[in-house]
């Protein structure tokens, strides 16, 4: 017979315990970082702890079970979530997990999504955080509103230099490997972009063959090529909570579709970079596989009271808190708010101008279209072993150049280039090896009428001994905030608890797409430039060919913070003053889905690292308030 | 008593540490208590793959797959992936793959999302009749709406920004979103091969004969067919789930039985890995050949290894080489 | 596995559901902020240090994973080496180096027997910040009545303290050290951080 308990009440609940919540662990829970407070910081989390020798070292090797039983994930039967690509349809749930991954499996437990990612990190650019005020004053708001129907772009309410020094607190928690190779001085007029105070506390890994020739090609066309930027430590670390960290053994059982788990704690990740340190403290309690199904608000004041949650017994649990922490993922992060009645759902109308609230609203897509306009070609003799291959993100070069707004996008662009005007670029690199398994080469774009017979099979013979390496090149202009993009609570689906699942309404925005058009040109030159043979651009695909690709996997923008209170959830402290009329604000949030707006950095998860910080200096400062309130 | 203490010390997999010691001429001898929970995982790990070891190479013998099916499904993998000069499914065991998958989780659909309601896919994708669902009470109480049946209308439908479609978006062939049977994947492969019989049988369709007695090119026609979503428009309907549906999961697992770990199954004696080049968890020096991963991943030219799979790698960690 | 019953739903559902063990924190290692920020300040101040020089004692150990409680720095070079140091870090120096010969508190076991063990080194003492750091040059170490070992010599491993590279004394010699001193329970410590830090094979 199911009971309830009431835990002990606590100064921070921290709702999940992924990336965000382990920087708000140790930030609150360690005297040193926290003021010399002694405050008591409870977090929950839906999965288990993972040790990564006792549970990864001797099972991780196993593609079948990583890559499409998610073995180590978030289960199905659990939570899904529905997906539809308009307002107009009707939504069908995620039942099973593809190889390839078009619908990314959550992560499970301590260190969250992190446990399984490709470790890919870049900071977004100074551009990124004012997009919607740049591109007026430079292109005019008629250009916006081409570029953008139904446009709900909007500037972060903090800039870039804002953002700067929890960018540095974040790499370094973190350990992130890279170079930055700018001027002394570092000036944001840097050729080296974006520019930093100080860099990356780990040099980046080496760059394989392919990385050198990308490099020197870019170098040649006056491009500035920098190493990409890695969570996978490539030295022995550590970090300023005295955690030390193991470097990349380079097994190559790290990226790829199937992204694993790391068995030496090489990958960076909240559990054996921030959690350690929290619970050294003694001030921290974790509780594991408990799923926090509601948050209870006072009905006068309105604020957060407690978290809920079902332990595996199927209890219910009350935790009580001064402060809470939205750390849960994506979607995850909007649907317990939505469930809770916290914030002004957002509520869509065909008509933009009529729309309201802004709890699921400005969904975006970090990633970008699977089979989007594409450019290839071969390498000849340049590339050992795709496998192993080294890590997920390390050994690869970037460059910036074509990115944001690092060239003119005036009306002149359709007329050199043939595009269709967009805003933004991409950051354009090579040089990783896919690693990860041979289903990722044999089915890393799915299986179709042509994967069968013999001819096929002779395509896959010494697959994983290139003498030639495939050069492949999907560029897209970043996704765009509209009105039609969001997230709310589905009418038909629950979860097995019996809550209604999340809804994503999502299709690609046309400057992916336009981006794209121009971009592959660009791509094609550097290519050409590396001595590729073959060099082809893809048939350009038009806006709305492709739907449903690469779902999940860095969503941004439906739990935005921002300058306007009517628009965004949360302020620039990522404490939430949403409704207007009564702000629930002893609620903090921090993730990928809290980025106001994309730029190309495909990963999210960097720009959404200084936001934790923000998130903790303001929780702190929230627990001294004589009155509590909104912070200014 | 020098050869004893280097076996403990081997079992608890210190590999690393040992060439160091042997290196410096010191025997480390090991405190099993110290490393228990290390210990207590590879006796565990060691225990269970006892069984396997002998058994890594032949796995024969089915779980699952009725006679009909096996010999059906046999046919199948091995128009996928023939044998010709190299080894084809057929070598690989993937039907037992496959079979093993189907009697497992897989087929359980144990990690998938099984409540309805369930809205199948049609042919063609566009449908013009509106579709009535109720919400959940769940819903309505969580949002305060109605608990009246809403419409999703059909066909196409214009907006400011374009003509969207109705009810669902085409889905990509074999994306998750696709599957939506209100069937598990062993339900699913029963009733796929059934109406794949049915389809290679009728008289009105081209190959009138089982798949088994087809030729080869006929076999590897047929199931073109599927993945173009022929046989539905035949009278059985194939059973009322989408061809290339089937066609995809068909196509997808054969491969997985060529290329996946051998503990699964297929990839037997790893002719899959050995095929493609891939090396399975042999990291450089698992039969003594000196490679250095971070040095293997900066070479400008290939180097083939002998594939390892994950029971030998856990058997030579626990010391059982 | 639990199953779960749910009002609302039709039937239970059983839930996959992970054991776990939560690690307690006499498991976890971790350099203690005083000791990382002295760390931090003395690898700055020694980059362009001309000798060789590297961390070594438990905070060594600690960086590396092992679970071990420094309570201060030590640094292993040589008496060039010390004196150098010494004038880089001028302002924390609380002793002038001085030949320093001593018995240490644990003793050594070796053949069943336990043996009083010495060190001596030219040693500087300093006080970085209220963390105490000794510095040895040409460290050597008499177990019993046997001679005394050669100054302890070595290539460091490097290690980024929170991006500053610093050198250590490698975890190896560390490692034959205990176990000639017959300190089992150091050496299986280093063993387990080893194991931590690589799969289980090369």
């Amino acid at each position: 017979m199911p009971t309830t308990i009431t835990e002990p009440a606590a100064d921070v609940v921290i709702l999940g315990v992924g990336y965000m919540s382990g920087v708000i662990a140790a930030e609150l829970s360690i005297p040193k970082f926290n003021g010399n407070k002694p405050y008591k910081v409870v977090a929950i989390t839906k999965g288990p702890y993972w040790d990564y020798v006792n549970d990864f070292s001797t099972t991780k090797y196993d593609e079948w079970g990583v890559g499409l039983g998610r073995k180590y994930d978030s289960p199905l039967p659990l939570q899904s979530a529905t997906i539809r690509n308009t307002p107009y349809q009707f939504a069908l749930p995620v039942r099973r997990y593809t190889m390839p991954i078009q619908y990314h499996a959550l992560g499970h437990g301590v260190g969250g999504a992190a446990q399984h990612y490709g470790g890919t990190m870049g900071r977004q650019g100074p551009w990124g955080y004012t997009q919607k005020s740049s591109t007026i004053n430079r292109y005019g708001q008629s250009f916006l509103d081409t570029v953008n129907p139904h446009s709900d772009l909007e500037d972060w309410p903090l800039t870039y230099a804002d953002y700067e020094p929890y960018y540095v607190d974040w790499e370094k928690a973190h350990g992130l490997c890279g170079d930055y190779n700018g001027s002394a001085t570092n000036q944001p007029s840097d050729t080296g972009y974006p520019w930093m105070s100080v860099n990356y506390p780990l040099p980046p890994s080496p760059l394989t063959p392919l990385g050198q020739s990308f490099q020197t090609a870019a170098q040649a066309l006056g491009y500035h090529p920098f190493p990409h930027v890695s969570a996978l430590a490539s030295q022995p670390y550590v970090n300023q909570y005295g955690v030390p960290v193991n470097p990349c053994v380079y097994d190559g059982y790290c990226g790829g579709p199937c992204d694993y788990a790391c068995e030496t704690g090489a990958k960076a990740n909240a559990a054996y970079r921030t959690i350690p340190a929290a619970m050294k403290s003694g001030n921290f309690t974790l509780v594991v596989n408990s799923f926090i199904f509601r948050l209870d608000t006072d009905p006068t004041t309105g604020l957060v009271t407690a978290a809920r949650y079902y332990d595996p017994q199927g209890n219910v649990h009350i935790q009580p808190g001064t402060v809470f922490f939205n750390g849960m993922w994506g979607y995850n992060m909007i649907r317990i708010m939505l469930l809770s009645g916290i914030g002004a759902p957002y509520v869509w109308n065909s008509d933009p101008t009529l729309v309201s609230g802004s709890v699921g609203r400005g969904l975006t897509n970090g990633y970008l279209p699977y089979r989007g306009t594409n450019v290839s070609g071969t390498l000849p003799n340049n590339g050992g072993n795709a496998y192993p291959a080294g890590n997920g993100s390390g050994g690869s070069v970037d460059i910036y150049d074509l990115m944001d707004d690092n060239f003119d996008h005036g009306p002149g662009l359709s007329g050199l280039n043939g595009s269709p005007p967009f805003i933004g670029g991409a950051e354009i690199g090579a040089g990783g090896y896919p690693g990860g398994g041979p289903g990722n080469i044999t089915f890393a774009g799915g299986v179709s009428s042509a994967s069968m017979g013999g001819t096929f099979k002779a395509t896959q013979k010494d697959k994983y001994l290139p003498t030639k390496t495939t050069l492949s090149s999907t560029p897209s202009a970043h996704d765009l905030p509209t009105t039609d993009n969001y997230v709310d609570l589905d009418p038909h689906y629950t979860d097995i608890y019996g809550d209604p699942l999340a809804r994503l309404t999502y299709d690609w925005t046309p400057n992916t797409y336009n981006g794209a058009t121009f971009l592959v040109k660009k791509v094609k030159d550097i290519f050409t430039q590396m001595g590729a043979q073959n060099v082809t651009i893809g048939s350009t695909v038009a806006p709305g060919a492709v739907h449903n690709d690469w779902w999940g996997h860095h969503l941004r923008g439906g739990c935005r913070i921002g300058a306007d209170q009517s628009t965004s959830v949360w302020n620039k402290w990522n404490q939430c003053w949403s409704p207007v009329s009564k702000p629930v604000f002893n609620i903090f949030g921090a993730g990928e889905i809290t980025n106001t707006s994309g730029d190309n950095v495909p990963s999210g998860t960097h720009v959404a690292g200084p936001q934790s910080y923000r998130a903790a200096e303001g929780i702190k400062q929230y627990l001294l308030q004589m009155t509590h309130g909104l912070l200014t | 008593m020098v050869d004893q203490t280097r076996r403990e010390f081997l079992k608890l997999g210190l590999a690393a540490a040992a060439s160091a010691a042997m290196a410096s001429g010191i025997e480390i001898p090991m405190f099993g208590s110290q490393n228990s929970s290390i210990q207590t995982q590879l006796n565990n790990a060691n225990t269970k793959i006892a069984n396997l070891n002998a058994r890594v190479n032949t796995v024969v013998g089915f779980l699952s797959l009725s006679v009909a099916e096996q010999s059906l499904l046999e046919k199948i993998v091995e128009t996928i992936i023939p044998t010709d000069t190299d080894p084809g499914a057929k070598e690989a065991g993937v039907i037992y793959f496959i079979d093993r998958a189907l009697a497992g989780d897989y087929g359980q659909s144990a990690n998938m999302f099984m409540d309805g309601p369930h809205i199948l896919p049609r042919i063609p994708a566009n449908a013009t009749t509106p579709l009535l669902v109720s919400p959940s009470l769940s819903w309505v109480n969580a949002t305060g709406g109605s608990t009246s049946p809403i419409a999703y209308p059909g066909g196409n439908l214009s907006t400011d920004t374009g003509p969207v479609q109705g009810i669902t978006a085409s889905p990509r062939v074999g994306s998750g979103i696709n599957y939506q049977y209100p069937l598990n994947l062993r339900e699913f492969w029963r009733v796929g091969l059934d109406a794949l019989q049915k389809y290679a049988k009728d008289p009105n369709a081209p190959y009138k004969g089982t798949f088994e007695s087809l030729p080869g090119a006929s076999q590897l026609q047929l199931l073109q067919d599927l993945w173009a979503n022929k046989p539905a428009t035949y009278n059985n309907n194939f059973n009322n789930i989408l061809p290339s549906d089937f066609a995809y999961e068909l196509t997808f697992m054969t491969w997985a039985g060529f290329l996946m770990d051998p503990i699964y199954g297929g990839n037997q004696n790893m002719v899959g890995w050995t095929y493609t080049g891939f090396n399975g968890v042999n990291f450089g020096n698992f039969y003594g050949e000196g490679k250095d991963q971070k040095a293997l991943m900066v070479a400008t030219t290939p180097t083939r290894l002998k594939p390892a799979s994950l029971a030998q790698y856990q058997q030579q960690a626990s010391g059982g080489a | 596995m639990p199953v779960l019953r749910i009002a609302d739903k039709p039937k239970p559902i059983p839930l996959p559901y992970i054991e776990s063990r939560i690690p307690k924190p006499e498991e976890l290692v971790i350099l203690s902020k005083p000791l990382l920020d002295a760390t931090i300040l003395i690898g700055k101040a020694l980059t362009n240090c001309m000798n060789k020089w590297a961390f070594g004692g438990d905070v060594a150990e600690v960086i590396l994973g092992v679970n071990v409680q420094p309570n201060h720095i030590a640094i292993l070079t040589s008496r060039e080496g010390c004196d150098e140091i010494a004038r880089n870090l001028a302002t924390y120096q609380i002793e002038p180096a001085g030949t320093v010969e001593r018995e240490i508190e644990r003793d050594a076991k070796v053949d069943l027997k336990s043996h009083k063990v010495r060190i001596k080194s030219y040693t500087a003492r300093f006080d970085v910040q209220g963390s105490r750091l000794d510095v040895h040059g040409d460290l050597q170490i008499k177990v019993g009545d046997w001679d005394w070992g050669d100054p302890l010599d070595f290539e460091p491993d490097y290690v980024y303290v929170v991006g500053v590279k610093v050198p250590i004394v490698p975890l190896k010699m560390k490692s034959e050290l205990y176990t000639g001193l017959g300190w089992m329970d150091r050496v299986s410590k280093i063993h387990e951080a080893v194991v931590r830090s690589r799969h289980m094979f090369g």
